[in-house]
């Protein structure tokens, strides 16, 4: 698992507030439940927060899975 | 629903109900919300709008071109927000805007459900062709709604209006057209 894979995972987790080994590599907004409007918003903020300035929104408007988190995340253009 | 242009509507869905909306509706709790820092805070209406003003906005409607509709819990009948809708019948397409005042109500997927009600109503009853809403770009629950609901992302203006503390904000703009909302309704998303 890549390095940007496992933290994308867990910072999805602690958005959602679930365990990060209940989320599979394919997860997606269609997939978790608990990911809702609210939960997508804490995902962002912690996305920014990692990344130290706020995203294009373009770019946040992308994310809208585990691997599209770990994209931002391990991709230094972003 | 057998409707004709100037009746007020009233959409269901499992949970909600959203009629036409009312100068009554306009109790204590609803107007409050339009003080709330936070529901107002990235919702393009001034704030602190008075029952008077908003009476005014409710008697623009004509249930044609311009709806307001309440956002009702089917079971407690509890306010739980509005939604405008403006018509525009030359090109027949449709705007939304939706505030979710009750916060009791944040973080349920209320949009997501009542949205896929009016969507129904607004592709199969108003005929329309597209449907529009545009959300200021840190409006992440708003942004997670259109994108979770299968709207594209049309373009961001930049700096486009003032945020109520003056500064300027980028401003999404998001549309399904009716391809793609037969195509969700296929995939069973609305």
């Amino acid at each position: 698992m890549s390095d940007a894979l496992a933290r994308a995972r867990n910072l999805l987790a602690g958005a959602l507030e679930i365990d990060p080994a209940a989320i599979a590599d394919d997860a997606s907004i269609d997939t978790l439940e608990q990911w809702d409007s609210l939960a997508h918003m804490r995902v962002v903020l912690a996305i920014e927060a990692a990344r130290g300035h706020e995203l294009d929104p373009e770019l946040m408007f992308m994310i809208g899975s585990l691997h599209d988190i770990a994209n931002v995340l391990g991709d230094p253009k972003t | 629903m057998n409707w004709q242009p100037g009746m007020a509507i009233n959409v269901q869905t499992e949970h909600y109900v959203m009629p036409s909306m009312t100068v009554d509706d306009l109790t204590d709790e609803v107007v409050a919300w339009f003080s709330d820092p936070e529901v107002m805070d990235l919702v393009a209406l001034p704030m602190n709008l008075t029952r008077e003003q908003l009476a005014g906005l409710v008697r623009q409607t004509n249930n044609n071109t311009f709806f307001m509709l309440l956002i009702r819990d089917k079971e407690t009948n509890a306010p739980v927000g509005i939604y405008r809708i403006w018509r525009d019948l030359p090109h027949e397409s449709a705007r939304t805007a939706v505030i979710v005042g009750n916060r009791d109500y944040w973080g349920k997927k209320v949009v997501l459900e009542t949205r896929a009600g009016l969507l129904v109503v607004m592709f199969d009853l108003f005929g329309v062709h597209k449907v529009v809403g545009a959300v200021y770009a840190r409006n992440h629950a708003a942004i997670f709604n259109y994108k979770a609901q299968g709207f594209r992302c049309e373009g961001v203006f930049r700096k486009h209006e003032r945020g109520h503390d003056g500064e300027w904000l980028d401003v999404m703009q998001f549309a399904m057209l009716r391809e793609e909302f037969e195509a969700a309704r296929r995939r069973r998303r609305i």
